[in-house]
């Protein structure tokens, strides 16, 4: 294993096990926004083994193909086993060249916390993004959006008390972004993408907490929904990249069935209607296919916070194409 | 919120759609009862939601089961991207014009260009240019052909 000499063994890690001399690039920029010391390997055995012997490391896997992440799976699972105090999904990040979508062993993997679609024209610029997310990841405490910018943007954070607000409140994220110089496309896309956000967590997280139930809907009138039912919204933009986050107060998110929601496609498979059910079950999907990235940050029974990422971009077609992650930060 | 305004067209019923779908479209209250041939025109819809398009599905799949002759038209880029998304967003329908994006090479200014899907499919993904209204520069497409124009192959 290659790795930096001198003070750096007294460092958290971050493994990387690839051979993709892009995967290195795009390591070290995120080495360089935490202060991790980066060791590299492209033998499975070597990198679990590195696992089992850090203090809290961080790994990022190469999951281009099913074989590599059953190796790797299978090797966590004979060395540590895959409920070991030592495999922490929040610091396992898997780098693909696909959509989650099109990657069905990490959408369903018990140990996946990251999903990284590489982005091969810019592996130093995506890679320093990056950084910022596992820099706040690697404090293995709860954080927020702000925390994430840091000092590198301004950040608003606005208290909804009730959905019937949620209009209004998306007609100022638009404003913010035409304000901010984005196209009137790329911010009614971003203003829909918030817009499914709010309503997770308006109508999804307290029906997950079973605070409430289909029938109940729209009338959320439960005394303990009533207590937990403001919604923050957060939106901090360091002039290349938007983040925008919805904070729900029950923590109720389950990390298979977000999952499967986002990796769902419809444009495959018939949309059914299910008329016993108050919301639509695609909101993530669209979300998700629809451009940005997505960092869910849940605290079982406190808090969940759904972050997405935006790079501002002259033209359409690129901010489709911009780079992209799935990330899940749970807490227990 | 929704506005809609209805004409008729011949035996056609047009239906001119414009603002935002979301949980709060009750399509059955602002369309009313499906007609034997309605032409849905959706240029003016901005944005629609999930429960937006749960809302459209059901009331148009409702439509389609009448015997609805659907027919859409001007479809802005928010409906395109749904009818991508969604493999029975159109419920049966036929899609018969939409908008393209574009963009200025010179001033950056964001343009839509109307075009019939029957002419789209003859050009092949060669898709033109487009003069800006602004200063006159050019604009090219911008979305990704494969992506934007997936529909029409399906």
């Amino acid at each position: 294993m290659s790795g930096n000499k001198g003070n750096e063994s007294l460092k958290k890690s971050l493994i990387l096990l690839s051979e993709r001399p892009e995967d290195k690039v795009f390591a070290e920029q995120v080495c360089k926004s935490t202060g991790l010391h980066l060791k590299t390997t492209a033998e499975t055995e070597e990198a679990v083994q590195a696992l089992s012997q850090d203090a809290h490391p961080v790994i990022f896997v190469d999951g281009s193909t099913e074989k590599l992440y059953t190796n790797f799976e299978e090797s966590v699972g004979k060395t540590l086993g895959i409920f070991s105090e030592k495999v922490q999904p929040n610091a396992i990040h898997f780098l693909t060249d696909d959509e989650v979508s099109q990657a069905p062993f990490l959408a369903q993997s018990q140990i996946l916390g990251n999903f990284v679609t590489r982005d091969p024209e810019d592996s130093i610029a995506s890679g320093r993004h990056y950084g910022r997310i596992v820099k706040a990841a690697t404090k293995g405490t709860p954080f927020d959006l702000s925390e994430v910018f840091q000092k590198d943007a301004k950040t608003q954070a606005i208290e909804i008390e009730s959905v019937t607000h949620k209009q209004k409140t998306l007609e100022a994220v638009k404003a913010y972004l035409l304000a901010a110089n984005w196209t009137p496309r790329t911010a009614n896309r971003i203003t829909s993408s918030v817009d499914e956000l709010l309503m997770n967590a308006f109508y999804d997280a307290p029906l997950a907490a079973g605070l409430t139930s289909d029938a109940t809907y729209p009338s959320l009138n439960l005394n303990e929904i009533s207590k937990r039912a403001n919604v923050t919204l957060r939106l901090a933009f360091d002039g290349v990249y938007f983040g925008v986050s919805v904070t729900d107060f029950y923590g109720s998110l389950d990390k298979g069935r977000l999952m499967k929601h986002i990796a769902k496609e419809f444009s495959k498979s018939e949309y059914k209607v299910k008329a016993s059910s108050f919301n639509a079950g695609i909101g993530l999907s669209i979300v998700h296919q629809t451009g940005g990235s997505l960092l869910f940050m849940s605290q079982t029974n406190v808090k969940t916070e759904a972050m997405l990422f935006f790079k501002k971009t002259d033209k359409f077609k690129d901010f489709k194409r911009q780079f992209r992650f799935v990330s899940t930060q749970f807490y227990f | 919120m929704i506005q809609v305004v209805r004409e008729q067209k011949g035996s056609i019923s047009v239906y001119k759609l414009s603002g935002n779908i979301s949980e709060d479209t009750h399509f059955d209250d602002v369309m009313g009862p499906s007609n034997p041939e309605m032409e849905i025109n959706c240029k003016g819809i901005l944005r629609i939601n999930s429960m937006g398009v749960k809302a459209w599905i059901k009331y148009f799949q409702t439509c389609q089961k009448s015997g609805t002759k659907l027919n859409f038209s001007e479809c802005s880029t928010a409906i395109v991207e749904q009818i991508n998304l969604i493999s029975n967003f159109t419920c049966g329908g036929t899609v018969e014009s939409i908008y393209l994006p574009f963009s200025c090479l010179s001033c950056k200014t964001e343009l839509s260009g109307l075009f019939k899907t029957e002419d789209l499919k003859k050009m092949k993904m060669n898709l033109p240019t487009l003069k800006c209204t602004k200063c006159s520069g050019k604009a090219e497409f911008d979305d990704i052909p494969e992506d934007y124009l997936a529909f029409l192959g399906q």
